[in-house]
């Protein structure tokens, strides 16, 4: 019966909209989630820029051979896109040209003399 | 204010100080060329927010001709001023202020008159101390600054990189420049009691050396908080300094390399502008060094896409340690090549594809170097 197909068409696309209405509802569960730990994210690292700030990061060389978890990061980040050195952390690299303080950040400059002490403020 | 003078060396002096004035400036006063008077001579200034120049052209000199009747200051428009003298038909002209800053200048059969602003209103030059002053050889000081000027930043958004930095102590002075892709640093053995550490922007410096004529055999340099002053002959050349801390650059350059080329700096110039032909075609303008010491073979790659590639084997004079393959951008090796004049022998040593390479003269290895940072394609 033609009344009946109208009905059960109906039916289906009820709960197709309630099936939609669930889903965008997750979803934006999902990105104010998300949202917030971008914010989370950012202070964690503004504070972690302070810190390495503070315990003299820029005389900081990392040992070429020593892969460390967080050198591993920065190299991660570098090859992003971004800078990884004091001098323009976090900015964009233009054209993605090799930056020197990058590059010394991440693979020293093999000098064993000239190591800078580390300042603590 | 009255006076004569000899044209061409009026406008010897004029051409100078020309360099410091801009059209552009947002400052009306600042177009104009700044004229004083004294018994003693004629001190003729142009400036800029960067830079300001005077020179002094004194009475004693006789081939000046100068003739003063009355002393006193004006600004004339500069461009007008200069390419009115420039046509004036005598070889000597007459200047006098008349009412309102007017001023009448005669030469031969031609009057002009035009119109001048109050000298009052002229910015003052700044006050640099000249009790501590380095003299230094006028070709040396052209060396310094040609060899580091071509690594200074023209990115704006990172302002001290836009200038050459100077260290001067007891024990020599060290010019450094880099724009974050190359560096550029050069030492000479001037020294100074007091220590100083300066950047002065790279524009400033090539304006300077431009100004330097040949005859001129060492210069002055004396430095205050935010002002360096050059003094040579009769003129006076003072530059801003940049504010803020230069990074350190010590830690960026290596002492050890693991591969060693040595060549004649012309030859490898050569090779590099034709690998250079093809990379220059190509999205990311690159070229590739391959070292293959066991055949004693070096050769540089070049490829466009569209175009093709280039293959050049380098004739060397040394070449010693590890087989090595790196990439990096030609226009930066061009320009340090460049920078050591032609046929230079020239140490290029390599740490790993890695790491910059630098580059210095065989004799006096510890004076200069020049650093390129690779790029890395793997
Ligand atoms: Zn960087």
């Amino acid at each position: 019966m033609a009344e009946k197909d109208l009905y059960d068409e109906f039916e289906t696309i009820t709960n197709q909209l309630n099936d939609i209405s669930k889903k965008v509802s997750l979803l934006k569960e999902e990105l104010s989630k998300t949202l917030e730990e971008k914010e989370e994210l950012k202070i964690e690292n503004q504070n972690l820029r302070k810190h390495l700030e503070k315990m003299g990061y820029e005389d900081k060389d990392f040992k070429g051979n020593e892969l460390s978890y967080s050198r591993l990061n920065l190299e991660n980040l570098y090859r992003k896109g971004f800078h990884v050195c004091q001098q323009f952390y976090g900015t964009h690299r233009k054209d993605k040209e090799e930056c020197i303080f990058c590059t010394n950040v991440l693979y020293g400059s093999n000098d064993k003399g000239k190591k800078k002490k580390v300042k603590i403020n | 204010m009255k006076f004569s003078i000899d044209r061409s060396k009026f406008i010897n002096q004029t051409s100078n100080v020309q360099r410091a004035i801009s059209t552009k400036t947002t400052i009306p006063i600042l177009t104009g060329m700044k004229l004083d008077l004294s018994e003693s001579g004629l001190t003729i200034t142009g400036s800029n927010s960067d830079i300001s120049i005077t020179a002094f052209i004194s009475k004693e000199d006789s081939d000046n001709d100068l003739k003063i009747e009355s002393t006193g200051s004006i600004v004339l428009p500069a461009r007008f001023f200069n390419e009115i003298i420039k046509k004036l038909p005598g070889d000597n002209f007459e200047l006098e202020v008349l009412n309102n800053n007017q001023t009448l200048i005669k030469s031969g059969v031609s009057e002009f008159t035009i119109n001048g602003l109050d000298a009052v209103n002229y910015p003052h030059l700044p006050d640099v101390e000249t009790d501590n002053q380095l003299v230094l050889p006028t070709d040396v000081f052209k060396e310094v600054v040609n060899q580091t000027v071509i690594a200074v930043s023209t990115q704006e958004s990172r302002p001290v990189l836009t200038g050459v930095n100077f260290l001067i102590t007891s024990e020599g002075l060290t010019a450094v420049a880099t724009d974050s892709h190359r560096l550029s640093q050069r030492k000479i053995n001037i020294t100074s009691d007091e220590d100083y550490n300066l950047i002065i922007p790279g524009k400033s410096l090539t304006e300077l050396v431009r100004t330097i004529s040949d005859s001129v055999k060492e210069i002055s340099m004396s430095i205050s908080e935010n002002q360096v002053l050059f003094s040579f002959d009769n003129i006076m050349f003072y530059s801003r300094l940049l504010d803020g801390r230069y990074p350190e650059t010590d830690r960026l350059i290596p002492d050890e390399s693991n591969t060693r080329l040595t060549f004649d700096s012309s030859k490898l110039l050569a090779s590099v502008e034709r690998a250079s032909l093809l990379s220059h075609e190509s999205r990311n303008n690159v070229i590739k060094l391959e070292i293959k010491a066991v055949d004693k073979k070096a050769t540089l790659y070049g490829n466009s896409p569209e175009v093709g590639t280039v293959e050049e084997v380098l004739d060397f004079d040394n070449l010693e340690g590890d087989d090595l393959e790196i990439s990096f951008n030609p226009d930066y090796l061009k320009d340090a090549l460049r920078s050591f004049g032609s046929n230079a022998s020239i140490e290029m040593s390599f740490t790993s594809p890695l790491h910059p390479f630098t580059l210095r003269p065989v004799e006096n290895r510890d004076n200069f170097v020049q650093l390129i940072t690779p790029v890395r394609t793997f």
